[in-house]
């Protein structure tokens, strides 16, 4: 019941079109009425006319030697013209009819302003009487001793009780307006449609999509909207690109300095004696080390985040895996841990190489850097029907349930970690995988530690 | 051993000349593309270090020009530009290595250790490795000075993996040089493997498991289980 109410008191665009046109529509069709019901009352077409004139005079003729009978008649004719009139028979809001035979008033109807005596024949005259408005028309008959007037009331407010009286002009209105708004809200509905469609697509698109909009409406309007929202998408696009080859440039530029850096420590440790001063260059190198390692993995996410403009094609990851822990197995081997790889055939995902190097890379460092020394670390690749799975798991600590999302952060760390790293492992990891239509999720590993699912589809033509 | 450093840099270009210099190399270290020009011309390096970015032009354009002047003299690129791309253009050009920069003083001398060598060619070399060795011109291999048998197999494996010392072949690569490319030899590597290992004496080739094998030169004492 709320959902009702708050969905019939949220705007739509549909309703402000329907209660627009219905005003505008309600609207002209007053001034019209207005304007004819106006023009009516100022000159009523029963005064204009002479037909009713001629019959007063034929009947005053034709019974002027019955003055009693004569005022019945024209009594009986006055009630039959203030009913036609609608007025009722208030002198003050419908027609009085006054009749004169030689300037002597013959007849009146009841309670009309005697007063009211028009200076020329023939016209519609305004008058004031009783300290009232009035119109009048006076005719005289052909041998010019009958005078017949016709009075009705011309004040402003006299209007409405006219338009009440005339009430039959809104009943049309009120038949077609049925008529008027259900093809309207149709005709809207569909006329909405491409706009819908727009709607559709920019509602559909995933976060990191800046690509321009892809369905191009062949209506005006609607081209102008969507060609602003790609003008906007482009200018998105170009900031966030100069802001990402900033960073790289920046990354880039850092790596000689620490290349001399580390050089030139390494040469001078071979000069150097003392414990203490060994300890010290040892510092200066570790700390290298981690600053080269951020400024990698600074280059590394960058390019994760460039859009892919190469086409995607067939990778062999088990090969891949292969060769990659081939090439990290130094580093585990400096901390004397385990690297287990289980897969069956060669599995094909669609992708681009580089990148995927760069995810294996980092799931498994992170994997051989938070494992215990000595530990093991298991990857696994498997092939379902709608996907393959690769996982690595570990024995380290592992990320509390809570922290799992905040992981992908770019320069977050679980704060209980003491392991030094860059935080970017596992953005490079999210960014890559997502650009691959691959989720990540992370769980708790068989041995209590960290495993990490990569889920790529399957290719379709494999 | 004249080694000819091409380096922009005045910290790193000093820093690697001294390293390497320790190590008993002979380095002459220009920094401008005119001067590695000339020497290239007039001191005939045996191996040269190139940087990619120097001030006066591509790196790329004095390796194709190396390769005409200095033929077989092994080059190692020394770079900032890290990508697959870089490197593959790199070595197309006829580098015969490539290291990104920041690098490691132990990685430059391995791999300028191991161009060496090769540049030297296997005349004399005996790989030795926790007393087994290793005879490349006459494929003797001796553990603890007992000379032992091995089938062509064997010993394509051996040497394969004692001429890459602590780095991992994949199982891929192990097959592809030692049996050429066919299909379903993962079988055959393991039983080659296995009669390697039967008659060279554990502790030398360690597996990898799924991934391939290696021969350490620092052995791993590995926590069991």
């Amino acid at each position: 019941m709320r959902n009702f109410w708050r969905q019939l008191r949220t705007p739509t665009l549909v309703r402000r079109i329907m209660v627009a046109q219905m005003l505008l529509l309600t609207l002209l069709w007053s001034l019209f009425l207005t304007f004819v019901l106006w023009e009516d009352l100022r000159s009523p077409s029963i005064l204009t006319g002479s037909k009713t004139y001629d019959a007063v005079f034929t009947l005053v003729q034709s019974m002027g030697e019955r003055p009693q009978e004569r005022t019945v008649v024209l009594d009986a004719f006055s009630k039959a013209l203030r009913e036609g009139y609608g007025g009722g028979e208030d002198p003050e809001l419908s027609i009085s009819l006054i009749v004169r035979k030689n300037k002597a008033l013959i007849y009146s109807s009841p309670g009309a302003p005697t007063g009211v005596i028009n200076t020329r024949f023939g016209e519609i005259q305004r008058i004031q009487s009783e300290g009232r408005a009035w119109s009048g028309r006076t005719l005289k008959s052909d041998n010019a001793d009958v005078e017949v007037t016709l009075v009705t009331p011309a004040a402003g407010w006299n209007f409405f009780f006219y338009l009440n009286s005339r009430g039959y002009y809104i009943l049309p209105l009120l038949v077609c307006i049925p008529f008027l708004l259900f093809p309207a809200w149709l005709s809207i509905r569909i006329a909405m449609r491409p706009w819908n469609k727009v709607v559709n697509e920019v509602s559909l698109r995933p976060s990191d999509d800046l690509s321009p909009l892809k369905e191009v409406p062949k209506h005006r309007e609607l081209r102008r909207m969507v060609d602003a929202i790609n003008v906007f998408l482009a200018r998105v696009r170009e900031s966030t690109e100069r802001e990402r080859v900033f960073i790289a440039d920046a990354a880039h530029e850092l790596r000689t300095p620490l290349a001399a850096m580390r050089i030139n420590v390494e040469a001078l440790q071979s000069y150097v004696s003392s414990d203490r001063q060994q300890e010290l260059l040892a510092g200066i190198i570790r700390s290298n080390s981690r600053a080269a390692r951020l400024v990698n993995q600074l280059l590394l996410l960058m390019h994760s985040e460039a859009r892919i403009d190469t086409v995607m094609a067939p990778v062999p990851l088990t090969t891949l895996i292969q060769e990659r822990m081939a090439a990290l197995s130094p580093l585990a081997a400096e901390r004397r841990i385990e690297l287990e790889f289980y897969s069956h055939d060669e599995t094909w995902v669609t992708g681009v190489r580089e990148r995927l190097m760069s995810l294996i890379d980092n799931v498994i460092e992170n994997a051989v850097k938070y494992s215990p020394q000595g530990g093991r670390v298991e990857v696994e690749v498997r092939t379902r029907d709608e996907s393959t799975q690769l996982r690595v798991s570990d024995a380290g600590p592992g990320i509390p349930v809570e922290l799992r999302e905040r992981v992908f952060d770019r320069f977050f760390r679980d704060p209980r970690q003491m392991q030094s790293g860059s935080g970017l492992g596992l953005a490079i990891v999210k960014a890559v995988a997502q650009q691959h239509n691959s989720s990540v999720s992370l769980s708790t590993s068989a041995e209590g530690g960290l495993m990490v699912t990569i889920d790529f589809p399957t290719p379709r033509d494999a | 051993m004249k080694i000819l450093l091409i380096e922009d840099d005045l910290d790193l270009g000093n820093g690697v000349r001294i390293a390497l210099a320790d190590q008993g190399f002979d380095v002459i270290w220009v920094r401008r593309k005119e001067d590695a020009l000339h020497q290239i011309d007039a001191c005939v390096p045996e191996l040269v270090l190139l940087d990619l970015g120097l001030p006066d032009g591509d790196g790329m354009s004095l390796m194709t020009y190396m390769r005409q002047q200095l033929k077989g003299i092994p080059v190692i690129i020394l770079t900032a530009r890290g990508t697959l791309q870089d490197r593959l253009s790199g070595l197309d050009a006829g580098a015969d290595d490539y290291l990104v920069k920041p690098f490691v003083l132990a990685e430059l001398l391995a791999r300028v250790r191991a161009l060496a060598r090769r540049s030297y060619g296997f005349k004399n070399e005996v790989i030795e490795i926790r007393g087994l060795t290793l005879h490349v011109p006459t494929r003797r291999v001796t553990v603890s000075e007992r000379h032992i048998e091995l089938t062509a197999s064997e010993y394509a494996l051996l040497e394969i993996l004692m001429l890459r010392t602590d780095r991992v072949l994949t199982r891929r690569f192990l097959e592809e040089r030692v049996f050429g490319a066919k299909e379903n030899m993962s079988n055959a590597l393991d039983v080659h493997m296995g009669n390697l290992r039967r008659k060279i004496g554990e502790g030398y080739v360690r597996t990898v498991r799924g991934v391939g094998y290696v021969i350490d030169t620092v052995p791993i004492q590995k926590g069991e289980g």
